[in-house]
């Protein structure tokens, strides 16, 4: 009982969704949130189900034709084992080995199996609706093509409640393996750096291949591919037999299958447990010591010796506060390397013959060299780094204010971070783009320092809102970053103020000046604006730090 | 030397008063404690001194500088401890004191001195370990440090007995006295009285945001309804909701 009495207060006194966690929304005047994540979290959904809708119309069809109508079921389950498996691992070594209260629950009279249980239920009903979301479409789809038996509906429900059973117990057993053998503690923000690149991969992966197969349909390819897959079809089923029995249990003679999926899923899942929780409390208790042991015994403090500008030192601070946890990180690289990606996958997904046509369609594209000028622009400018400046120092704010630092040298270090990490990603964008779209080198005369222009007019913007009210008291680095309204708004001004520069650059065209003469016109423009705000801005930052904001 | 002069501060739009015309002035030499019971005010004042806050009314001058004037003037001679010390968790000591020594323009052949620092206050092992490993008391001790690089002419400390280890409160109270006898100012809160009976030369007393004694403490002992032996006795007579 203790085990539920646990899982009942992780979730109270952890999630969003509880009395608690909405009356703190409440006090943080952020109730809005809920209706705003909740619009977006519903759109991604139904593109998500609609898709998966169409795949799996294609693979009923397919699994018809090869005598296995129980493939829509398999691959439905087998696309949910695998992303609850690679869900699990992150989110799992998070409650289990990195959350909050476990320092609470080591001197609570409570037994190893009782943590972990309760710890393991609580990752099972945090991923039962990412399960539910990619099998549930797959029986709308048999319900609506197929004959169904009382069966079908039966196993449904203890389908619905059983499959992630399986992945999240191998998924458990692998990470308690994982933590015996490395010591993820100390590489923890590198480990979650690498996951999430894991997981953005994976995505793009899984991308690529939907856009492969359905381009293929198109193409000669098809027909051999249909027959591979035929093939592949029955050699996947009969390779996993627990997941073939989940599938099998779904037709009239499937009683003793589903009997069998069942024992299966339950019987893994509490093996696991019984063979994984002992010594939990021990390891953590390890664990922990390993964290609070110093590592680095050397110099001792031979860096306090070696003097640096006060520019280089705040650039450095800076540096350190993003390369604190992975939130920041990633989200900096992200939206450096986020064109870069969409073109490598762009590449990957675009047939052969479709590429073909493509260059033909960007030969006939008009001002390509002001095309050019504002994609890379849009990229390097509308990103969050501005506006979490203030908000990713969090509490350590206090620090800067009590430091002999003027307002100026404060936000001369930051815009000059901000160079540093989007310029040369700027430079790299409008490479790439210069190639593809084969335009004259010359036309970097005007995109080089534009683009200059705008990462500052960009920055002043982003710095601009987050100056007014940053968000300095989170307690977990999303709530800088992600749960940050000020990203939302520099987002919007910064595309009113990129559109306002294309609207100009616009009327220049129709008044019939040349392209290259609009470029120039446009980056002196923006070269012009950021020189006349940025004084502003300084004066504006002197109040925050002058004491109106309170920490 | 420190002058307070008709200072305030209110919360919630003047709904909280969390300090009330407060007039105070600490000279060069002194070691003053600033004595009060939970929320009586006495962050509040430290913070609107290090430039943390901002007053409502009144004004703060230290060394002759108005903070509200030039309080980069201010924030360059003074050196602050906060009763929770912050720092950046994910770098190291050595680099934190570095970058501290950097914004102050400590010149590189008097930074010798900081490595002194960390070893008496037994630090020096841990200096290049991640500041996010230490202990409370280390990153109170690591705070100290950074506060006293620069030699600061005023010395501001929110309860910094608070976490430190026998060994390190010896010291730091060593580190205040030496200060004030250089001619220097140290102002600090504390919430333990022997400490202030032994240390200060001068106490004050805030309770319910106003200062309601100040002075050397044998004055104020003699001012007193009934006669105390100890300044304890005394902080709770002035405190006391019932009187």
């Amino acid at each position: 009982m203790k085990t539920f009495r646990l899982l009942r207060a992780s979730l109270q006194g952890t999630s969003w969704f509880s009395r608690g966690g909405l009356q703190e929304l409440k006090n943080r005047d952020q109730l809005w949130l809920l209706p705003l994540g909740g619009a977006g979290i519903l759109v991604a959904i139904g593109s998500f189900i609609m898709m998966l809708i169409r795949n799996y119309q294609g693979i009923l069809a397919l699994g018809l034709q090869a005598g296995r109508p129980e493939a829509l079921f398999f691959f439905s389950i087998l696309g949910s084992t695998i992303f609850i498996f690679l869900i699990s691992i992150p989110f799992g070594i998070s409650l289990l080995y990195f959350s909050r209260d476990t320092r609470m629950l080591i001197p609570l009279p409570l037994k190893d199996f009782e943590i972990v249980a309760a710890k393991t239920l609580h990752l099972y009903l945090f991923l039962l609706p990412l399960h539910l979301l990619i099998f549930i479409p797959a029986v709308v789809v048999a319900a609506s093509n197929l004959t169904v038996c009382p069966l079908f509906y039966i196993n449904t429900v203890i389908q619905g409640i059983f499959i992630p059973l399986l992945p999240i117990a191998l998924g458990v057993g692998f990470i308690v393996l994982l933590m015996k053998a490395v010591n993820i503690s100390r590489h923890k923000t590198a480990f979650e750096v690498f996951g999430m690149l894991f997981g953005l991969m994976m995505i793009l992966g899984f991308q690529v291949l939907l856009t492969r197969v359905m381009a293929s349909e198109l193409t000669g390819e098809g027909q051999a591919i249909f027959a591979r897959l035929l093939e592949l079809v029955n050699r996947f089923i009969d390779a996993l037999p627990p997941l073939k029995w989940a599938a099998m249990g779904f037709f009239a003679d499937g009683a003793g299958y589903l009997l069998l999926s069942i024992l299966t899923s339950a019987g893994f899942f509490v093996i696991t447990l019984l063979l994984i929780h002992r010594g939990f409390i021990k390891g953590l208790s390890a664990r922990m010591e390993s964290q609070s042991v110093s590592r680095v015994r050397k110099g001792k403090g031979s860096t306090i010796l070696r003097q640096r500008s006060i520019t280089k030192s705040l650039i450095y601070r800076e540096w350190k506060i993003l390369s604190s946890n992975s939130t920041f990180i990633f989200e900096a690289f992200g939206e450096v390397l986020v064109l870069p990606l969409l073109l490598l996958v762009f590449s990957f997904v675009t047939p052969g013959e479709a590429r073909e046509g493509l260059d033909s369609l960007l030969a006939a594209i008009p001002h390509p060299e002001l095309i050019i000028f504002g994609l890379v622009v849009l990229f390097a400018s509308i990103n969050a780094m501005a506006s979490t400046s203030l908000s990713r120092e969090g509490r350590s704010f206090a620090l800067s204010l009590t430091l002999p630092l003027s307002s100026r040298e404060q936000m001369k270090a930051k815009l000059l971070f901000q160079i540093v990490l989007f310029f040369p990603a700027y430079l790299l964008n409008m490479t790439i783009l210069m190639i593809i779209l084969k335009v004259p080198v010359g036309a970097a005369m005007f995109i080089v320092p534009g683009g200059f222009g705008f990462i500052i007019l960009g920055f002043l913007t982003g710095i601009s809102v987050d100056l007014r009210r940053p968000v300095l008291t989170w307690s977990h680095p999303q709530q800088a970053v992600k749960q940050n309204l000020n990203v939302l708004v520099s987002m919007g001004l910064s595309v009113v103020v990129i559109g306002a520069h294309a609207g100009i650059a616009w009327l220049l065209l129709k008044a019939g000046m040349g392209t290259t003469m609009v470029g120039f016109s446009i980056a002196l423009l923006a070269l012009f604006f950021a020189a006349l705000l940025f004084p502003g801005v300084i004066r504006y930052a002197e109040k925050s730090y002058g004491g109106r904001l309170e920490i | 030397m420190i002058e307070l002069k008709n200072l305030s501060k209110s919360y919630q739009n003047g709904k909280v008063k969390a300090v009330r015309h407060l007039d105070l002035t600490v000279k060069p030499g002194d070691v003053f404690g600033f004595l009060g019971p939970n929320g009586a005010g006495k962050s509040t004042t430290i913070k609107m001194m290090v430039g943390l806050l901002q007053s409502d009314n009144g004004s703060i001058q230290m060394n002759g500088i108005d903070i509200s004037w030039d309080p980069l003037g201010i924030k360059k001679i003074i050196g602050y401890v906060p009763d929770e010390p912050i720092l950046y968790d994910k770098m190291r000591g050595s680099a934190f004191l570095a970058f501290i020594a950097d914004i102050f323009e400590v010149p590189g052949e008097k930074r010798e001195k900081i490595k002194n620092l960390a070893k008496d206050f037994e630090l020096s092992d841990a200096l290049d370990d991640l500041i996010s490993s230490y202990s409370h008391g280390m990153k109170q001790k690591l705070s100290i440090i950074a506060a006293l690089l620069h030699d600061p002419e005023i010395f501001i400390l929110d309860e910094p007995i608070v976490g430190l280890d026998p060994r390190s409160s010896f010291l730091l109270k060593e580190k205040m006295r030496r200060h004030a006898e250089e001619g220097k100012t140290v102002f600090f809160s504390t919430h333990v009285m022997e400490v202030a009976e032994k240390l200060c030369d001068r106490v004050g007393i805030i309770h319910h945001g106003r200062m309601i004694a100040v002075g050397p403490l044998e004055e104020l002992k003699t001012q007193s309804r009934n006669s105390h032996d100890s300044l304890e006795q005394l902080f709770l007579e002035l405190t006391d909701e019932n009187v």
